[in-house]
């Protein structure tokens, strides 16, 4: 659906995808207006794809939260009169196998954006290990390597050793990087190796379909803590940022969420800083986001976020753990 | 390939500083450090254990003078990670281990082998298994060549004998490596490596070395983006990947097949040992010559490909065969089916030191006479 100026008045352009949109209603959530509805008829995925509620383009503010929190960039919102743009970023490619509402696709479009932005993407390759993300390479044009299960950090390390020219970041999940990688990971940090660490923690393993992961909460049932985690079976949690921040090697450690538009703006800003702390001090840049795993988790999308703001977040605070020399980049 | 500014580059004038010009004494893991430098190695990723230490040692000492990398993970397994990263990213990489740490390298080469990097690895092997010993062994005889990890991968593996040798088969690991884009493997038993002799250092060959246009060094200039990948989830595509693959082993298979005849041609008796097994069963061919026995050697030194040519030559009348290995019996399959193959039905018998043991010259003359007496029936 595509909006146009009317007489008189300067109408944002927004535009639904409604074959790449996977229904998941996050934009729904995110509309201060609410004017995003869900269509009536079914896309190829076999899902009710949003829309713009009729009569909606009037009160639309273009604010572009709808495109923001989107994780499959199904939405592009123009704000005609702002110059503003909302959607998705030339650098991102490819249909995504992520579920419906996986924070996933969000990550990769921040991504995306940040290497764009430092312009970049000539000199950026990202490794990927496996997990969910093991198909990261599919959905961000630049040079990939797809590493073992928990050893990211390490071909990360092989990648840029004789290589100071690149910038090159890992994208993990928490199974990988805090269980079966803890070693790699911390090493790391110990060497301090010029590495952008992206830790995505949905406190469970996603790929596999929602086992207890290093980071799972206390009380957190999964399929293999069916009463909940408790200490005499599955002991306590990872605290992986703040074990990483402790060593010199690391120079800056954040922990975000992107689980609204204000925490998606607040987390590309992260992203950003770790890739100039990353070419200023030359040492390990960790930025841990909380994600939500809705189909892990056997929550609704929606819910689902809400489970980050509520369970997640008084477990993992978010905020800057460590702060680089000099003070935060800019 | 960044080497900073005043740093040496690797070559005759850096050498010239390790004072390893013309002849010279070095311990058998010290001539493998030394040719690959002199190969061109970019990185080197190690994790101490014995007997094998002095690789890494003698790469700490001399790889950061000449602007390369030398560095110390926390694990093999880490190492090993570095070396896929190293490789993809186009440098000429390597790492070495001892038989437990090469067992925990082997997820990582299973994916280097399916991610088709070059790479170069060397087992200084001791006894096993479990932590067994330190001292030497050619117990990992089948994981070497087998496909230690997953997946069904082969590459090739070199058998060195002689701390020469040692040098040598280096410097071709290295340029197989690039060659066929395959992780290749220098499989030597502990004492071999602690082993001091001389040796002149050869000049390593580059001739009709690819360039690495696949690695993954940035878009620049706006390039398409480079994959290294070893996940395939549709099983025809995995399938054909897999053909070719195998289709590139067989033309390893054909064209790497390495191996010392020595007096074999009127033998009665041919003993097949690789290895140092293969240098002292040549000891104990010169004892049996001078007892009046028809006794001859094959050492194969390529161990993957197994190089069945050469027994073809040795197959025209019927011999008989006696394996010696430092293990239990593991090449003799691969003797057996080469014969098979070149349809012999010798009688092929087996004689073995195990964990750590190192057979004497004594031991497989007295084998040799014990198992095949002059006259015996043929």
């Amino acid at each position: 659906m595509t909006g146009t100026a009317t007489a008189g008045a300067v109408l944002p352009r927004v535009e639904f995808d409604v074959q790449v949109c996977k229904g998941c209603g996050v934009c729904i959530a995110a509309c201060p207006e609410d004017i995003i509805e869900y269509a009536d008829v079914f896309n190829h995925r076999g899902v009710k794809p949003t829309r713009l509620a009729e009569g909606g383009l009037v009160k639309c503010s273009a604010c572009g939260n709808c495109a923001v929190v989107c994780p499959d960039g199904a939405v592009t919102v123009d704000n005609v009169r702002k110059h503003l743009h909302f959607g998705k970023d030339p650098l991102r490619i490819g249909d995504m196998h992520y579920c419906p509402g996986c924070d996933e696709g969000t990550v990769h479009e921040l991504l995306a954006e940040v290497i764009h932005d430092l312009g970049i993407q000539e000199v950026t390759v990202g490794v990927a290990s496996v997990g969910c993300t093991v198909f990261a390479y599919r959905y961000i044009d630049i040079d990939w390597q797809q590493a073992a299960h928990g050893r990211a950090t390490s071909v990360a390390w092989g990648i840029e050793c004789q290589h100071p020219e690149l910038r090159v970041f890992t994208l993990q999940g928490d199974g990988d990087l805090a269980g079966i990688g803890i070693g790699e990971t911390f090493h790391a940090a110990a060497r301090g190796d010029p590495t952008v660490l992206i830790f995505l923690n949905n406190a469970i393993y996603g790929m596999t379909g929602g086992q207890l992961a290093p980071t799972s909460l206390m009380g957190m049932v999964t399929s293999t803590s069916p009463e909940g985690r408790d200490v005499k079976n599955h002991g306590y949690p990872v605290t992986m940022t703040e074990a990483l921040a402790l060593q010199q090697g690391c120079s800056f450690a954040v922990r975000t969420s992107v689980h609204d538009a204000p925490s998606i703006r607040k987390t590309k800003k992260y992203i950003r800083q770790a890739f100039l702390n990353q070419e200023k001090n030359r040492s390990l840049s960790v930025v841990e986001i909380l994600s939500a795993c809705p189909s892990g988790w056997k929550l609704d999308p929606v819910d689902a976020h809400q489970y980050v703001v509520e369970t997640l977040m008084p477990a993992y605070k978010p905020g800057v753990i460590k702060e680089p020399p000099g003070g935060m980049p800019r | 390939m960044t080497a900073e500014a005043g740093v040496l580059e690797a070559g005759p004038r850096a050498a010239a500083e390790r004072a390893v010009e013309g002849e010279v004494l070095l311990k058998g893991c010290e001539a493998i450090a030394e040719a690959a430098i002199r190969s061109g190695i970019d990185a080197y990723f190690a994790y101490p254990i014995t007997p094998q230490t002095d690789i890494p040692e003698y790469m700490a000492e001399h790889l950061p003078k000449i602007g390369k990398t030398y560095t110390q993970a926390n694990s093999e397994i880490s190492a090993i990670n570095m070396v896929y990263g190293a490789a993809g990213a186009g440098l000429r990489c390597m790492t070495s281990s001892s038989s437990p740490g090469v067992s925990l390298k082997q997820e990582g080469i299973s994916y280097i082998a399916g991610a088709e990097l070059p790479c170069f690895i060397v087992n200084v092997m001791r006894g096993g298994p479990g932590l067994g010993t330190v001292y030497g062994s050619q117990e990992d005889y089948w994981q070497s060549v087998k496909g230690g990890g997953h997946g069904g991968y082969r590459m090739p593996v070199m058998a060195p004998a002689t701390v020469q040798e040692c040098a040598d088969l280096t410097m071709l690991c290295i340029r197989l490596a690039d060659l066929y884009r395959t992780p290749t493997l220098l499989c030597l038993d502990g004492t071999l490596g602690q082993m001091w002799e001389n040796l002149t250092f050869g000049e390593f060959d580059e001739t009709g070395l690819p360039p690495k246009p696949w690695a993954t060094t940035g878009r620049k200039g706006g390039r398409p983006a480079n994959l290294v990948n070893s996940i395939i989830i549709e099983p025809p595509e995995l399938e054909a990947h897999n053909r070719l693959l195998h289709a590139r082993y067989a033309q390893i298979a054909q064209r790497e097949q390495r191996w010392e005849e020595y007096q074999a041609d009127d033998a009665e008796v041919i003993i097949v040992a690789f290895g140092l097994a293969g240098r002292i069963a040549r000891t104990a061919v010169d004892q049996l010559r001078a007892a009046g026995r028809k006794v001859g050697l094959v050492r194969p030194i390529s161990l993957f490909p197994f190089p069945v040519d050469g027994f073809r030559p040795l197959v025209g009348r019927p011999r008989k065969w006696l394996v010696v290995e430092m293990n239990a019996g593991q090449m003799v399959e691969d003797v057996k089916g080469a014969l098979f193959d070149l349809g012999r039905i010798d009688p092929v018998k087996f004689y073995g030191r195990q964990g750590g043991v190192i057979p004497t010259p004594d031991e497989i003359a007295e084998v040799v006479q014990r198992e095949f007496p002059k006259g015996g029936a043929r």
